[in-house]
């Protein structure tokens, strides 16, 4: 026990002296029901003889055949996966975005080098996240940028050498990206021209940071996007994708949270819909939060692989960890008696109850599975304590 | 038992009470106090340790604290008193005392009521039963297994490693063993068992402290309602 936690039950156990009602009017702590003081105290009471213990009602309970299942369940919840928000930026001389063409539909997959969209007529590109996007780059520009974007399209596999240096062969990589998705590469506008445009054979590209969106790890679902037509709103919000899938996530208690290790097999239940999945995550100790009725313990994350049917996002589930375990007799738990630490029924029949010694093989849920044993079958009676 | 003892509820009635009247002391010596009041507190049974798994889970070995609605309105703190006040505040207590409202609280250090004699005989008795001895056995056995350790012998307390982790996981491990043993509450009712059988037998005794107590209650409530406390905060 923590000091403030010590001092706490303790002043909520001690007696309070009379001086202090001032005082404890404005705390007005209760010593209340605690017995922790008691309980050090009254083995040292006196005793009395024995005095007979008062009259218990009998109550039985008939011996069933069940699984008493090793399992741990969890409530849970399934979780929307991450989803990142792409952007248009209006470039120089357009006066608002307007979707003009759309290459993907929401529940489209999609990856680094692929068109994403047409706004206002130029093309939305999606960018790995490798290459930094924070300015325009004209002809001979270099930078980590540069260098980035040259790894990036050889890796589309448009020959180009990691110079640094957005030299003619990174344009002419870029321009057969852009040619490849249907459009033309911007050109430099004539104060963007490095050098003498009109002694070239060909005319100069640039890259326009601003025709370019990036997905957090580089694929993703489109989740929505914006239709033909549509016209964006001032953040220029043009599609969600979702980066992670859906997955179900339960808090469980620390010693709940040890039967559920990454990988462990875990039953999902909604209603009638079951899923058999597996423990991708488990957090850190996390602290719970009474006001939303959550105790302290590890967050468990189980995975909802795609196109699972039946789970919607906030739908309430529980998850179960742990072998089923074969039916057996069963009691429930409170007809189990000891002597000496030997557990026993007391099988009720037509005269006094019959003692019947048994061995406990499983406890769960209020319920006690018992082995196999002569004198004991489904339908008897056993008192309960 | 609980007929004999305050209600947490009651306990706050009779308490703030009894410092309405230590005020009222303290305004006839000639001070003014501060505007006082808030919400009382009460301790989880905790005699034979941790009880209830999501107890556990939340406060680990710590006793649930509950809240209990105050007669007055939460109050900012008081302001710092003068010397001369305090010394008044604590003679004023000291001549009030508990204005003759009886203090029928469990577990007060020192009392000799028959409740607490009957609740001491019972823990006693309990502490010898055949029953406890074997549950407590099978719960201790159940801990070496896991690795748990006793606080000291005797105890229902446990060791841990003092993270707040570590205190939460032993007292599930805790109600694991209780459990396994025959239920967190077997004790508990082997107390109360014991305690029903005595208070048979001190039972006209009973009636006049269960007298003594509404008595108490409803003299309390009069002081309150006196000072101006509304019927629907009693």
């Amino acid at each position: 026990m923590q000091d403030s936690d010590s001092l706490l039950v303790e002043r909520g156990m001690r007696r309070v002296p009379r001086w202090w009602l001032v005082p404890a009017a404005l705390l007005v702590v209760l010593t209340g029901l605690g017995g922790a003081y008691w309980a050090g105290t009254s083995t040292t009471a006196g005793s009395e003889p024995a005095p007979p213990l008062a009259a218990v009602v009998p109550v039985s309970a008939t011996v069933e055949r069940r699984a008493v299942a090793e399992q741990v369940v969890l409530s849970g919840k399934v979780v929307p996966g991450a989803q990142a928000t792409l952007h248009a930026s209006p470039a120089a001389g357009v006066d608002r975005l307007v979707v003009t063409g759309v290459a993907k539909e929401a529940g489209s997959r999609v990856v680094s080098g692929e068109l994403l969209a047409v706004v206002s007529g130029r093309p939305l590109l999606l960018l790995p996240s490798s290459v930094p996007l924070y300015r325009d780059i004209s002809p001979s520009d270099s930078g980590p940028d540069v260098k980035a974007l040259q790894e990036v399209l050889a890796g589309f596999g448009y020959p180009c050498a990691t110079t640094g240096t957005f030299d003619r062969a990174t344009q002419q990589a870029l321009a057969s990206w852009y040619r490849a998705a249907g459009f033309k590469a911007p050109v430099p506008l004539p104060q963007e021209e490095a050098g003498d445009a009109a002694s070239k054979n060909s005319p100069d590209v640039m890259f326009r940071w601003r025709e370019f969106v990036q997905v957090p790890g580089d694929s993703g679902t489109v989740a929505s996007i914006a239709g033909p037509g549509s016209i964006l709103a001032e953040d220029g919000v043009v599609a969600r994708i979702r980066i992670a899938d859906d997955s179900f996530v339960a808090r469980a208690d620390v010693v709940q949270a040890e039967s559920f290790v990454v990988g462990t097999p875990v039953t999902v239940r909604a209603g009638s819909t079951v899923l058999d999945t597996a423990v991708v995550q488990v957090s850190g100790f996390l602290e719970g939060d009474q006001g939303k009725n959550e105790v302290p313990g590890k967050d468990v994350t189980v995975a909802l692989p795609p196109g699972a049917q039946g789970f919607a996002a906030g739908q309430s589930v529980t998850m179960a960890a742990g072998a089923a375990v074969a039916e057996s007799l069963a009691v429930p738990l409170i007809a189990i008696r000891q002597d000496g630490g030997i557990p026993y029924l007391l099988i009720e029949g037509n005269g006094e109850p019959r003692r019947l010694e048994v061995k406990v093989t499983a406890q769960v849920d209020g319920w006690a599975a018992i082995a196999d044993v002569d004198g004991l079958v489904v339908g008897d009676q056993v008192k309960l304590q | 038992m609980s007929a004999y003892w305050y209600s947490d509820g009651e306990n706050v009635l009779v308490n703030t009470a009894v410092a309405f009247l230590i005020y009222d002391c303290v305004e006839d010596a000639g001070f003014t106090v501060a505007p006082w009041g808030g919400a009382g507190k009460a301790l989880q049974d905790y005699r034979y340790g941790q009880w209830s798994r999501s107890l556990a889970a939340r406060n680990g070995a710590v006793p649930e604290i509950r809240v209990i609605p105050g007669v007055m309105d939460e109050q900012p703190e008081r302001p710092p008193l003068s010397t001369r006040q305090q010394e008044t505040e604590a003679k004023c207590t000291n001549s009030v005392g508990r204005a003759g409202l009886p203090e029928l609280l469990d577990g007060l250090a020192g009392d000799a009521s028959l409740q607490s004699q009957i609740t001491r005989n019972a823990v006693v008795l309990t502490e010898l039963d055949s029953e406890y001895l074997a549950y407590r056995k099978s719960w201790e056995e159940c801990l070496a297994a896991k690795g748990i350790k006793l606080s000291e012998q005797g105890s229902w307390s446990l060791q841990s490693g003092g993270s707040k982790e570590d205190e939460i996981r032993v007292a599930l491990l805790d109600l694991d063993c209780k459990d396994a043993s025959g239920g967190a509450r077997k004790p508990y009712d082997l107390l109360a068992e014991y305690q029903a059988a005595q208070m048979i037998d001190h039972q006209a005794e009973l009636n006049a402290l269960a007298e003594e107590k509404v008595g108490a209650v409803e003299r309390a409530k009069q002081i309150l309602r006196d000072h101006g406390v509304a019927d629907a905060r009693l």
